[in-house]
């Protein structure tokens, strides 16, 4: 009975995907194929990585890219909860690529699906078009909007807003142009799979801080990593299949 | 039509651009904030709108197509009246698309970056060649006119019609040969634009995934009936303003009746089969129509005021052309309903089960009403577009160029 | 941004992590991480691959602008969102705290965590993970309520009239009182802080304390010290102590650090006994439940044990019982636990089981989930224990050492009284323990630890049927017991303690047992079965849901008697304790002492919570019922602090300082206390600390705006699950946020410490400015303190040095500098800091704050299949001290072994029905992992997650109470019949909010969470300087019920309490829902 300490846990799936990471980093970039693994029955249903995007993005109000459902099933006493999180599901036959008129969102040779600030038009045609209601629009919100601004006295709605809204993330390792002053402001917006910081070798925010340990992320080509190795599972499925629309994000049931 | 009237509308226009001003200057100052829809409803009171004019579009083109293309003398007359309408109801419905988008002043993008694979795009392209076909049209179709005018010293406002006419001082047959000739070629050219026009209309919505009414190849079908009818009926109105001769509205008040029967039956049909289908989405937004918070639009608005009554109307006094401008006249104004019902229900489903519990904010959720900022710009566009349809018909010759149409069609 | 700058930043770092990291960590760090190519390295292959691919418009040009990544970007320091206290990565951007995430070196938020040698470089890249509201810290720092400056009331207490003051004034006004607020005269701090010689304290104390035990006569005491009579609180209680004892000084969150500046000033330097925590308010009765447990009979005594508590080791368990724990949504904490659990769950065929009137997220996703009655959680318990004696399944091997030699012979780190003999009483009840004495055995004489001997009268047990006299820390000589005796001495009943506690769980059958709690028999068969089938590596965890009720002690000791009886303490997988690093430097070899306080008066006196100390001793000894309860075992008591000053029980207070705390927020019948606080005869001068107007802090007369989490320095300390030693440290990561003032010479921003500092430098207190720690050792800046706290977590435990953590390598000394540039010098100064710790520590500091603190390796942490950082003693299930001490309230002795004890009980004892007057639903509360306590509400994208709380209800109430989803409801009590919170100037609020009907919800339980139903923090309108400050209507959504609670019918004041744990009672309140 005396265990041993070898059977404590190794390592965390964070730093093996990280290790994943960095060696599909190292592949031609056009081999790399990003793919997402979810697991249901890991998933504690705590919103962290909702906000964790919402705070890497700075995302305005009413702007979300990755939502998890709740959803109560049984009758008293035999009762369970399931939680379902939802990022853009990077279909590799997505619809609202094909329904936007000026080509401002594309499949990237890695497989995501991203959309280019400059060039939409903001028509929300992809938004109309999108079986997940995974886009949404940047309708140029401020969370401060209703806070006093006491400067002197408070802190106030101007140094708050300065604070978390005022300059927008680096989607994309970009710098957009303080908040109000044009894109993303007006645009269609949605998960890009956190490509700025793939880019530098971090795993997506809503992956590092998954505390059920739920999310698994990685280059879904390469057999040595966790991502391959969770979508062998027979627990794996896909959102609304029966569309076609082939994501790369993969359910574990 | 008589001075009384043709006041009256010119006020009412203008009264309509003032107050509609505020709508615009909340638009126009603070983008699409003051606005109501969202990300659930990315498709608000607007884009009915834009359907709604297209519709109106639509009967003009019926009308021009029939004269032209196949050369039904009966309406000759409404000829130029209907380009000019054509354009007119392009030129509201191409103004609030704009208003609509989230950035007006990349529309240059459809140029640089086109997506051969949208129907949007596909829209876009339809619409400028429509302009591309019916601007010069009209004005081949007025040129006599307006040259007319432009020597007719008694006028007021010649030197706009000489420049109009390039200061051609005189109009030989010649001309008039080389213009029926140039306008009968557009009017061919007009012909499959226009349907695929129409269709692709239809399309925008038909062909996204699991939409539970939109997606259907019934669509596009009910979307061009939609737009025959309220087109329809819209000339028969015109025709009753300013061609009140009853040879005229009554075989079009038969028209009109045939096209509204056919659409009730066509939309029957689709509530048929949906709830037959017994498909959650779908039956949610069939009762969202029928039973919903806006029933009364369907019920009440669309096939009350707007189906039985004009039916009745026309199938009761068929001989009076009054009573068909009538029926005419409430399909038109309800029009807006069929296309609010159409919009809405639709988008008013979830897409994913328990989406509206998971991110909360006004923008995120599915039950939308158009705000009155949003009325207020469709008030404004509305009255702009009646406004200048209003002067075209007394400025430009558009109903003296339908007299003796009939003869070279 | 051009490619070029780009590029030549990217060249740059090269040099940083590929030429500089030296070769030995660069390989193993190549090992963990998959090599240390420059992050930005692959920024540019991106970008080159962008350009020959695709046709153009599908180029989509990453760019450099991101540089969260940059190790001269970050700052490790600890979140604080909740208590969990997480080890976080703030990311900043030109000055601005941009992303906060996951320490990799902090083993709260990776299982296992890095290697705590990782260079900054490896770590730059990788993060663990946070709950949602460590993600939104953020907006809890940039918050536009936040105040900035010190506030002074311009009207009567709580009509949230404010004008702004400057500190100066404030501090002087507090310290010197005069007719502060046109209301008459108010004492200040330096009236109340007049006994300031230690020698004269040092004699009052003596003899007052001779007075209290009746060895000196009140005349002869007052003969005596004639002169010194006036520096009593009343010569006539001279044992209540001198007159400093008025200034109290009450916080609800602090951690070490801050916790250390408050004894410092309120007792160490001022001498009063009352500087108090918010311990029971929390998880009272556990803490002290484990005090009891870890009591150890030394030199001839039981002493009063360690404040401490045990969770099981998460990640290590084969089989958890969570009851009234929650560690999915709260609890200690998500980040913390839950990863592990799903882990195990789904990969290593880990159970959890959850007991809970409500199906929390834990219960949803659990094996099993026990839908247990509020009032009877303690059954399941004592049912689990009935089914595991009567089939033998408890771990008798374990349980038949008597002492530590035994323990050892089995490499049982701890051993338990399970066979220890106890005396019975003629009436049956247990007393103490059988001695040598008691069979006519001569005592032995042992060894005092500092020099003298005590005379040791063995304790006993029978061993095959013989008494057999043991000493329970020899290490020589081992002894075990018979487990279950039950015979006879000299006429006189013994029994074993087993034996006592066997006889309590078969009081009931389990059927019985399953009734009370109101679960299914089978269920606790199926879940003793479970509990008894992984050896040591099962584990019930336990927390407020057990110890919030009137037998909170007791609910506990059932459970933790329950892990007894598997012995699974020490053990992996089985229960563990809190490790940490000392920062006090009082032991042997360290660098600095910072506890010492030169010239500080010794506090002495009976504390305002009269605990650990007897009433039947004290001159106001009023035979029983007391006016208000005393605490013999609990400490910190929350709930009494406020309503004792409101009774002046036992003296009157005269100065309050509220830190941190919201009592009238947090407390059950919390809007009792506005009564008192907005009365300034019973609290003539109250100031707070507070970050915004808060719930409590609007009642005060002043406001001192305070530092956030992000903006300051403190040391978290650690939690019983977290199995590696730790030490981490929470620094100033953003330039602070509140105005700038000058103590002691310092240019510092406000917050606590200036404040205190502020205080201490007018009434001239000892152990604050020059020589504060010893000659030499100033303390005239925050910094003072915690860089000297840090200094010696560097150093290490061992008095060699030989702990001491690795020196920060020049370039690690660089990024320490580089990530600080955007500190302005009131916060950090390389030089001063330096200086302060000097040369030798300083790379060794720089590489503990490089790490937000030191942090065992997860592997160091287990030895063999048990913990490295052990309890390693006795595990006390059987309280003698308990058989002889008096309940104030009952003057009868306390049980001394774990039982149930049904509820709810006043403190008279009396069961309190309030069932039978219709109030049919047990209030329950809990807390959502989207939102703590009174303080998310500032935290806006957390709103977007849950806008409004609800009345959770199951269906079957909805129904019999017609109540639907959206329907609103108002929660009325027996002792709250207009179900509103009476918030005397400040009008009032009802109790309202929305139903919301739930499968998961035990019948006739309502259930709501925490955090909504605010009428201050920005909820309603404040008005400062004259000029109105808008609310925002998002703050005020909601509803929080503390204000149905039930009030205690004796003590009037108070919500209920345990009187032995010290808990406020959270669970057992009837109430009804009124449709509105
Ligand atoms: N999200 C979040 N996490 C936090 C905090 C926070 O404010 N927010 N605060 C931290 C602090 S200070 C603490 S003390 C811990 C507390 O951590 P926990 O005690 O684990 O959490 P609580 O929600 O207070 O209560 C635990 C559970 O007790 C259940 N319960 C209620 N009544 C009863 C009962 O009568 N019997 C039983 N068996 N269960 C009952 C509740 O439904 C709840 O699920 O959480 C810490 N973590
Ligand atoms: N209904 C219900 N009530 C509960 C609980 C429950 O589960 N349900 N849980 C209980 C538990 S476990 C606990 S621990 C208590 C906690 O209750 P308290 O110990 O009273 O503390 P907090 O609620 O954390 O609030 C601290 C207050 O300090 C202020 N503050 C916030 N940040 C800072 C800062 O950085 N500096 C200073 N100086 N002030 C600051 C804010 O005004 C805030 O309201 O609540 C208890 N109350
Ligand atoms: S999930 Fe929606 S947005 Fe994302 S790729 Fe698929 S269709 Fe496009
Ligand atoms: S909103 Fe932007 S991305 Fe979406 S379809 Fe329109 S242009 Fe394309
Ligand atoms: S991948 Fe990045 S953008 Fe997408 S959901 Fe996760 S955090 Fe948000
Ligand atoms: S962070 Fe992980 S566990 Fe939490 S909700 Fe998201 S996916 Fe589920
Ligand atoms: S549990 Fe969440 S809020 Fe609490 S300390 Fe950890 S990260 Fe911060
Ligand atoms: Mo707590």
């Amino acid at each position: 009975m005396a265990l041993v300490a070898k059977d404590l846990p190794q390592e965390d799936p964070l730093i093996r995907m990280q290790r994943d990471l960095k060696r599909a980093n190292r592949k031609k970039p056009e081999d790399i194929k990003w793919g997402m693994v979810i697991d249901i029955a890991k998933c504690i249903g705590c919103h962290a990585c909702t906000i964790a995007c919402v705070a890497e993005n700075k995302l305005p109000p009413g702007v979300v890219y990755r939502v998890v459902l709740e959803e109560d099933v049984g009758h008293y006493p035999y009762v369970r909860r399931r939680f379902i999180p939802r990022p853009c599901l990077h279909c590799q036959n997505p619809p609202c690529v094909k329904a936007c008129p000026v080509t401002a969102t594309w499949k990237d040779p890695q497989g995501a699906v991203v959309i280019d600030y400059n060039k939409c038009i903001g028509c929300r045609y992809c938004l109309v078009a999108c079986p997940y209601s995974a886009r949404t629009s940047d309708f140029g919100e401020w969370y401060t909007a209703e806070t006093p601004d006491l400067a002197g006295r408070l802190y106030g709605r101007k140094a708050a807003a300065n604070g978390y809204e005022a300059h927008p993330a680096t989607e994309y390792g970009r710098k957009w142009p303080e908040r109000g002053h044009g894109s993303p402001v007006g645009n269609a917006r949605k998960c890009h799979f956190c490509l700025h910081r793939l880019a530098v070798g971090m795993l997506p925010a809503c992956t590092t801080t998954c505390i059920g340990r739920a999310t698994f992320f990685g280059d879904r080509t390469d057999p040595e990593s966790l991502v391959y190795e969770m979508m062998g599972s027979p627990r794996v499925f896909r959102l609304k299949e029966e569309l076609g629309t082939l994501p790369s994000v993969y359910y574990l049931k | 039509m008589n001075e009384k009237w043709y006041k009256i509308i010119i006020g009412v226009c203008l009264a309509g651009l003032v107050v509609g001003s505020w709508g615009m200057f909340q638009r126009l100052a603070y983008g699409h904030l003051p606005m109501n829809y969202g990300s659930f409803v990315p498709w608000g009171l607007w884009v009915a709108f834009d359907l709604f004019f297209l519709g109106l579009t639509a009967g003009a083109f019926l009308i021009t197509i029939l004269t032209y293309v196949f050369r039904i003398k009966l309406l000759a007359d409404l000829g130029p009246l209907a380009v000019f309408t054509v354009l007119v109801t392009l030129m509201a419905e191409f103004l609030i698309i704009i208003l609509d988008l989230g950035h007006p002043l990349r529309v240059y993008r459809f140029l640089i970056s086109p997506n051969l694979g949208s129907m949007l795009f596909w829209l876009v392209v339809f619409i400028t060649s429509m302009w591309i076909i019916y601007v010069p049209w009209l004005y081949f179709l007025l040129r006599e006119q307006l040259v007319l005018y432009s020597q007719d010293p008694k006028r007021p406002g010649q030197d706009f019609y000489r420049f109009l006419t390039f200061g051609k001082t005189t109009y030989t047959e010649e001309d008039r040969r080389r213009d029926h000739q140039r306008s009968r070629f557009l009017s061919f050219l007009s012909l499959p634009i226009g349907i695929i026009f129409f269709g692709a209309h239809g399309a925008i919505f038909a062909i996204l995934h699991n939409r539970p009414i939109w997606n259907s190849a019934m669509l596009p079908l009910i979307f061009i009936m939609a737009a025959l009818l309220s087109g329809g009926a819209l000339i028969t109105f015109l025709a009753y303003l300013f061609q009140p001769n009853d040879e005229l509205i009554h075989p079009l008040g038969h028209v009109v009746l045939m096209i509204l029967l056919s659409f009730l039956f066509l939309e029957a049909l689709q509530f048929f089969v949906g709830y037959q289908s017994k498909i959650t989405n779908i039956v949610t937004s069939l009762d969202l129509i029928a039973f919903g918070p806006f029933w009364w639009a369907f019920w009440i608005v669309h096939l009350l005021v707007g189906s039985i009554i004009p039916a009745f109307l026309l199938i009761r006094y068929p001989e009076n052309s009054k009573m068909v401008a009538w029926a005419c006249f409430l399909i038109i104004v309800t029009f807006l309903a069929v296309r609010l019902n159409y919009l809405f229900p639709d988008l008013a489903v979830y897409k994913l089960e328990g989406l509206q519990n998971t991110f909360f904010h006004s923008r995120l959720r599915t039950d939308y009403v158009p705000n009155l900022n949003e009325w207020l710009v469709s008030v404004w566009v509305t009255s702009l577009g009646l406004l200048i349809f209003m002067l075209g018909t007394r400025w430009l010759p558009v109903i003296a160029a339908g007299r003796g149409e009939k003869e070279h069609v | 941004m051009s490619k070029k700058k780009g590029k030549s930043e990217i060249l740059q770092l090269f040099d940083v992590f590929e030429a500089k990291v030296d070769r030995r960590q660069f390989v193993k760090c190549s090992a963990l991480l998959g090599g240390s190519l420059a992050a930005s390295h692959y920024l540019a292959r991106f970008a080159a691959a962008a350009q020959q691919r695709g046709p153009a418009w599908a180029q989509l040009e990453l760019g450099d602008a991101y540089v969260h990544f940059k190790p001269e970007n970050q700052i490790y320091s600890a979140c604080q969102q909740c208590n969990t206290q997480c080890g976080i990565k703030v990311k900043i951007v030109d000055g601005l705290v941009a992303k906060i995430d996951g320490s990799p070196y902090s083993p709260w938020t990776l299982t296992p965590h890095i290697d705590y040698q990782t260079p900054l470089v490896q770590a730059a890249t990788v993060e663990g993970a946070l709950c949602p509201k460590g993600q939104a810290g953020i907006q809890t720092l940039y918050d536009p309520y936040r105040i900035v400056k010190v506030l002074k009331r311009a009207g009567k207490r709580g009509e949230n009239q404010w004008q702004t003051v400057s500190f100066e004034q404030a501090v002087s006004e507090i310290v010197n009182g005069g007719n502060l607020f046109g209301e008459g005269h108010v004492e200040g701090l330096k009236d109340i802080y007049i006994l300031r010689d230690p020698k004269i304290a040092k004699e009052l104390a003596e003899d007052a304390a001779l007075v209290a035990h009746k060895k000196m006569g009140l005349a002869a005491f007052k003969a005596k010290h004639a002169a010194n009579l006036k520096y009593l609180i009343d010569p006539d209680h001279p044992d209540l102590g001198p007159k400093n004892n008025q200034f109290y000084l009450l916080w609800g969150r602090a951690k070490h650090g801050r916790e250390d500046v408050f004894k410092r000033f309120a007792a160490g330097a001022m001498g009063s006994v009352n500087v108090h925590g918010h311990t029971t308010v929390c998880q009272g009765s556990l803490y002290f439940t484990c005090k009891a447990m870890s009591m150890q009979f030394t030199e001839g005594k039981w002493d009063t044990g360690k404040k401490f508590y045990w969770q099981g080791d998460t990640g290590n368990a084969e089989f958890i019982l969570f009851v009234g724990a929650n560690p999915y949504e709260a609890n200690y904490g998500p980040p913390l636990r839950c990863g592990k659990i799903t882990d195990g769950i789904v990969n290593q065929g880990m159970k959890i089981a959850v007991v809970d009137p409500r199906c929390s997220k834990t219960a949803a996703r659990a094996w099993k989930w026990l839908p247990v009655r509020p009032n009877g959680v303690a059954a399941v318990g004592m049912g689990l224990m009935r089914w595991i004696f009567d089939h033998q399944r408890y771990d008798s091997r374990y349980l038949a050492n008597a002492n530590k030699a035994a323990a050892k012979a089995d490499h049982e780190p701890t051993w338990t009284q399970a066979t220890w003999l106890v005396k019975i009483n003629k009436d049956g009840t247990p007393g103490p323990f059988l001695r040598d004495s008691n069979l006519g055995l001569p005592t032995q004489k042992l060894a005092k630890k500092d020099g003298g001997e005590w005379g040791f009268d063995p304790f006993i047990v029978s061993s095959g049927g013989k008494f057999k006299p043991f000493d329970p820390y020899s290490e020589t000589t081992p002894v075990e017991g018979d487990l279950l005796v039950d015979t006879e001495v000299k006429g006189g009943k013994v029994k074993s303690v087993l034996q006592i506690l066997r006889e309590a769980t078969g009081a009931k059958t389990l059927a019985q047992w399953a009734k009370i709690a109101g679960v299914e028999e089978g269920d606790l068969v199926a879940l003793a079965r479970e509990f008894t089938s992984h050896g040591k590596r099962a584990v019930a965890d336990v927390h407020r849901g057990v110890s919030q009720h009137t037998s909170g002690f007791y609910n506990v000791l059932v459970y933790m008697t329950l892990n007894t009886l598997i012995g699974n303490h020490d053990w992996m997988g089985g229960l563990a304790k809190a490790t940490t690093y000392d920062a006090g430097g009082h032991k042997p070899g360290k660098p600095f002492d910072v506890t010492k306080i030169p010239g500080g008066v010794k506090p002495w006196g009976v504390s305002m919570l009269r605990h650990g100390q007897a009433y039947d001793q004290s001159t106001i000894f009023k035979g029983y019922p007391a006016q208000r309860p005393w605490y013999p075992f609990s400490s910190d008591i929350y709930e009494e602090a406020i309503p004792s000053m409101g009774d002046a029980y036992p003296y009157p207070i005269k100065a309050l300082f509220i830190y941190m705390g919201t009592p009238v927020y947090s407390l059950p019948a919390g809007h009792k206390l506005i009564e008192i606080l907005s009365d300034s005869k019973k609290i003539p001068l109250i100031f707070a600390s507070d970050i915004v107007i808060g719930e409590t802090s609007m009642y005060a007369d002043y406001i001192f705006p305070d530092l956030t989490y992000l903006e300051r320095w403190e040391f978290p300390g650690s939690h019983p699950s977290v199995t590696p030693k730790v030490g981490p440290v929470r620094q100033p990561v953003s330039p602070p946020l509140t105005d700038a003032v000058t103590v002691y010479g310092q240019e510092a921003p406000i917050s606590v410490e200036s404040l205190l500092l502020g205080l201490a430098e007018q009434l001239k207190l000892p152990g604050f400015g020059e020589n504060a720690f010893g000659p030499g050792l100033h303390f005239k800046r925050d910094e003072d303190l915690y860089l000297r706290m840090v200094a010696n977590l560097a150093f290490g435990d061992k008095p060699d040095g030989s702990e001491k953590v690795p020196a920060a390598s020049a370039e690690e000394i660089q990024i320490f500098e580089k990530a600080r540039h955007h500190l302005p010098p009131t916060i950090f100064d390389a030089a001063r800091w330096k200086a302060l710790v000097g040369a030798d520590l300083w790379p060794h500091v720089v590489y503990v704050l490089n790490r937000g603190g030191r942090f065992q390796g997860y592997q160091q942490a287990y030895k063999d299949g048990q913990l490295a950082n052990k309890y390693g003693k006795l595990v006390g299930i059987y309280f003698e001290k308990f058989t002889t001490t008096k309940n104030t309230m009952t003057g009868k002795t306390y049980l001394p072994h774990a039982d149930f004890v049904d509820g709810p009980r006043d403190v008279l004892g009396r069961m309190l029905d309030d069932k039978a007057k219709g109030f049919d639903m047990t209030l329950i509360t809990y807390k959502p992992i989207m939102g703590c306590k009174s303080r998310s509400i500032s935290d806006y994208w957390l709103l977007a997650l849950c806008p409004e709380n609800f009345l959770e209800i199951s269906s079957a109430d909805a129904r019999r109470l017609n109540l639907a989803d959206g329907d609103k409801a108002k929660v009325v009590s027996a002792s709250n019949e207009e179900g509103v919170w009476d918030l005397g100037p400040g009008g009032n609020q009802p109790m309202i909010g929305r139903v919301c009907v739930r499968e998961g919800m035990r019948p006739g339980v309502v259930a709501f969470s925490l955090g909504h139903g605010h009428w201050a923090y920005g909820s309603r309108p404040v008005v400062i300087d004259g000029v109105e400050v808008a609310a925002d209507a998002r703050r005020g959504t909601g509803v929080h019920a503390n204000a149905a609670m039930r009030i205690d019918p004796v003590l009037k004041n108070t919500g209920l309490v345990d009187l032995v744990g010290g808990s406020a009672v959270f669970y057992q309140s009837q109430v009804k829902l009124v449709k509105v």
